[in-house]
Formats: C-alpha cells, structure tokens, sequence
C-alpha cells in the first residue's frame, strides 16, 4: 500500500513539475513517439500512462525445447490474440512442401503458439487473425527454442499486412468449416494477360503447376520455372481438381501477396 | 533553463519514488504505446524522451492563403517524409470518378503547400514509395489549413480505387490526354476472361491521378474477391491495361506504367 502512494506521490510530483516545463518548451520539438496517447499533445495524459507502465518489461513466454510465438494486438485490451492461425515456415524448403508441410497451429488464449523445430536454424513465422496478417524472422537455438512476437495491429493503424519480400502465400480452407483444407492436388498461378489482337484476357497456359497437400504453402520465387509469380499484375491461381475455387490475387510493390482459396468439399 | 531543472526533478523523482513501487508484481502491466524508444522495456529513457517533448504539440506550419499538408512516418526519425506525392482531391468534383485536382510533392521537412478554395471539404491522399494514406480535411474562410498525415499501414477512403499511371520512359506522372479509360470487371471462363463493362469516363486534360469512389451498386468496381481492369487508351491506341483485386475494404492502390 505504502509503494502504491510513493508511486502516487511521484507521479503528481513529476507531472507538477512537466507542467512548469511546458510553458518554456519550444513546439517544434514535437516527437511523435514521445505521444503515448496519439493525441498530438505530449502532455501529463501521456506522462501519467507511461507512468502507470512504468517498470515493467515485455516478457516473451518460453517453454522447454520449443519454439513460442506471441501473438499480439496492441490496438486492443488486451492485446492477446486467441485463435490466430501461425505457420512457421523453414525458407530452405520452401522448394519441397510436397514433403515437408509447413506446419501450422493456432494461438491459445494467451495469444500462444508452439512449435517443435529443429535447432540452431533460421525459420519465419507468420500470423493471421482475423483481419491482419504479419511476420517475423527468428532463429532457433541449440535446443530448438526461440521466443518471438508477432505484432498485428497498433492503435491508430490500420490492421497490418505484411509478408516476407516475394513471397505468396497461400491457404487452402475448407468453404463450409473454416478451417485449412488438406488434401494431395496440384495448383497452378496463372498470369492473366491481354491479347492486343483477339482483345481478349487469357491465362497463360502453365505446364505442370506445383504438387501441394493443401494447408498453408507459400509459392517460391521459381527461378528453374522462370516463373516470377510475384511480379505485379494480375494472377489466378488455379487448383485442378473437382468444384475448387480459383481466386484471382495482386501481388503488391513487394511481390507479396496473401491468397486464401475457398476449397468446395 | 527552468525547464531543465523542471526535468531533472522530475527525473529524481521517478527514479527514487517509482522504483520502489513497482517492485510490486500485481501491477504496472506493460504498455506498448509508453514504450516510447521501443525497447521492451519501460524506463526512464522513455520518460526522458517524453520530457524533452513535454509541452509540445503536433502543429503543422501553415502560409497565408494555403493550405499545408505534411507527412510523416512512425519508428523513423526523423519522422518527414521527403519527396511523398500528395494528390488533392475535390469530392465536388468529377464524381464519381474523381481526377486529382492538385498534385505536389513534400520538401525535406516533409511540407507541401497547396492554393485551395475556402470553406471546402478536400481529401489528400498521400504516397510514399511503399505505402500510401490520406485525411480528410475542410479549408478555412482564407483557404488555409495545416493538414498531417500519418503513412504506416497503407489505407484510403472505404470503397475508393486510386489509379496512377507512370509515364514509363520518365518516370513521372503522364499528364497527357487520354481518350477514354474504363473499367471492366473480368469473369474467368477457362481458358479466357469474358469483359464485363462497367464504368467509362473521359478525362481530358489529365494530370496523372484520378480516382474511382463507389457509387453504383449495380456495377461495383471495387467488389472484394473480384477481378478489375483498368482500360486507358487515347485515340493513337492502348497507354494501358492495368488490373487490380479490390482488399476487403473495397480498396486499390493500381499504379500503370504508359
């Protein structure tokens, strides 16, 4: 009780004496970050919530011989995000997904994955929730552990979208549940191109395609292919097989793109 | 130098009054937005950093008769944006496809002036090289105004399509006339993509920029999950076909090299 009114005391005190700074302090030195409330006024709002924080750390959770990733939103209270989906990728085998999987889980309540990875190499991992999706580069130690955050949104931002440079990334659900769709198909990315002289767009015939057994797969920049599915455009990406959704996507300035294919049981 | 000893008590202060406190484990959650240097860890480099801005407030210089738009970023310092295109656009006019009636670029200091009519409202989008964003904003009775806008998470308003056609050899906007540019949403019918039309607009003289907001419900050109394309000709022949798939808020960013 007594450490809460020290704290207290403190606090007044010291916003006391920011006010008297305030009236000599030049506005030009005005600095965003130090705008805790993003208001555009630093003043004792700001100082009275870093004060409140004041002390603390953020502490990533870490487990024994796994790799934890946190997941949070700080636009919201509290910033935990449970139920997003996580998918921890190895880009060495970003050519072979046929048979490494990308595994994929999804957070607890308190906004946790976990992953059993292999040690002492360097992975990417990548969370979606419901309206965002974002990444982090990570490396496991001797043990296969790591600890890494995930941050979807800020207050005053919109829900971030961001991939790794080239990447597009794909995710096969299941149209009635919801949930990823696994099952041994190929697919194919198309660019769709205008003929100057039927005035007509067409998909450009693709030999082959990629072998995939459904979930999450991320389409490699395939230089053997020359098949730059990341440049800008228009893209549709085909899954052959019975009644299965072909979306069309737009890479962005990146070569990014997150697709999500609605696959008809 | 009032201010300074201002800061240093204060600091004392903190220093030998919140330490004790905090010892206690139930409280002082962390905060990401008092994490002002974002280091994890909420100390008095943070309160420092906001001490040397206590007092200030975000105020963009503004000139007589003109309004100034400035841009800047988050996690960068400094925070201008050098060189962001800036496009005004008068919702009163061109509706529903709206041609960017002014376009300017931000100096150093992230600062663009523009000459606006008085007493009207004005949207400014904002681009930087990766990412875009935009505010609304009325003039006052002199046309004057000092406008900020925040680019981090790219967004524009709900339902608009920006279109931005690059002249390719310079790499600056085309602001020669184009003839006709319409819109014509694909529909994949293996192996081909049938044109469903449905919007057209002549837009001479052209300055580069313009902008598709929503309007008819019957003929979307910004439906998610849909495809789009842009076709802009002049009476010489096609300038460009670009396509686009509007994100869940209707939006898209198409940028066409001519």
């Amino acid at each position: 009780m007594n450490k809460i009114w020290l704290c207290l005391i403190g606090l007044i005190l010291v916003g006391s004496s920011f006010q008297i700074a305030a009236s000599s302090s030049n506005p030009s030195s005005y600095d965003v970050m130090a705008d805790v409330n993003r208001d555009r006024i630093v003043d004792v709002n700001d100082l009275s919530r870093l004060g409140k924080a004041y002390g603390s750390n953020l502490v990533l959770p870490s487990e024994a011989g796994k790799a934890v990733v946190t997941v949070l939103s700080f636009g919201k209270e509290p910033p935990e995000i449970e139920n997003a989906r996580v998918a921890a990728v190895d880009p060495e085998l970003l050519h072979n997904q046929w048979e490494n999987p990308i595994n994929v889980t999804c957070t607890n309540s308190s906004g946790i994955a976990t992953f059993d990875l292999s040690p002492n190499k360097n992975y990417t991992a990548i969370a979606w929730s419901a309206s965002a999706y974002s990444y982090a580069n990570f490396t496991t130690n001797s043990l296969g552990e790591a600890s890494v955050m995930i941050l979807l949104a800020e207050p005053s931002m919109l829900p971030v979208h961001a991939l790794p440079e080239g990447w597009v990334v794909v995710t096969l659900l299941n149209n009635e549940t919801n949930s990823l769709y696994f099952e041994e198909m190929r697919c194919a990315p198309q660019e769709i191109i205008f003929n100057q002289t039927s005035r007509r767009f067409y998909s450009e015939p693709i030999v082959g395609g990629l072998a995939i057994n459904g979930g999450v797969f991320v389409i490699p920049l395939d230089k053997s292919l020359n098949k730059p599915y990341s440049k800008m455009g228009l893209w549709i990406f085909n899954v052959y097989g019975t009644t299965r959704g072909s979306p069309t996507y737009s890479p962005d300035e990146d070569g990014c793109a997150n697709v999500v294919v609605y696959v008809i049981p | 130098m009032k201010r300074a000893f201002a800061f240093m008590l204060c600091l004392f202060l903190l220093l030998v009054l919140v330490p004790r406190a905090v010892t206690n484990p139930d409280g002082f959650r962390y905060d990401p937005m008092a994490d002002v240097n974002r280091d994890k860890t909420i100390d008095v480099h943070d309160l420092s950093r906001l001490g040397k801005a206590y007092g200030s407030t975000q105020t963009v210089p503004t000139q007589r008769g003109k309004t100034t738009i400035y841009v800047y970023q988050l996690e960068t310092d400094p925070p201008e944006v050098e060189n962001a295109r800036i496009a005004i656009i008068d919702p009163d006019f061109g509706y529903p496809w709206y041609q960017a009636c002014q376009i300017g670029y931000t100096d150093s200091f992230g600062l663009v002036n523009f000459i606006l009519n008085p007493s009207k409202n004005y949207t400014a989008i904002a681009w930087s090289r990766t990412m875009y964003s935009y505010a609304n904003f009325t003039t006052d009775l002199f046309g004057q105004g000092g406008v900020a806008i925040q680019l981090g998470s790219s967004r524009l308003p709900p339902n608009w399509v920006t279109i931005t056609l690059i002249n390719k050899s310079s790499g600056g906007l085309w602001q020669e006339p184009i003839a006709i540019a319409s819109v014509g949403e694909l529909v994949y019918a293996h192996p081909v993509f049938e044109i469903m039309w449905r919007s057209a607009v002549s837009a001479s003289p052209f300055n580069g920029i313009f902008v598709i907001g929503s309007w008819d419900f019957l003929n979307p050109i910004n439906e998610h999950g849909k495809s789009y394309c842009v076709f802009v000709d002049n009476p010489h022949g096609t300038l460009a076909r670009p396509a686009y798939t509007p994100d869940e808020n209707g939006n898209a960013n198409v940028i066409a090299y001519v």
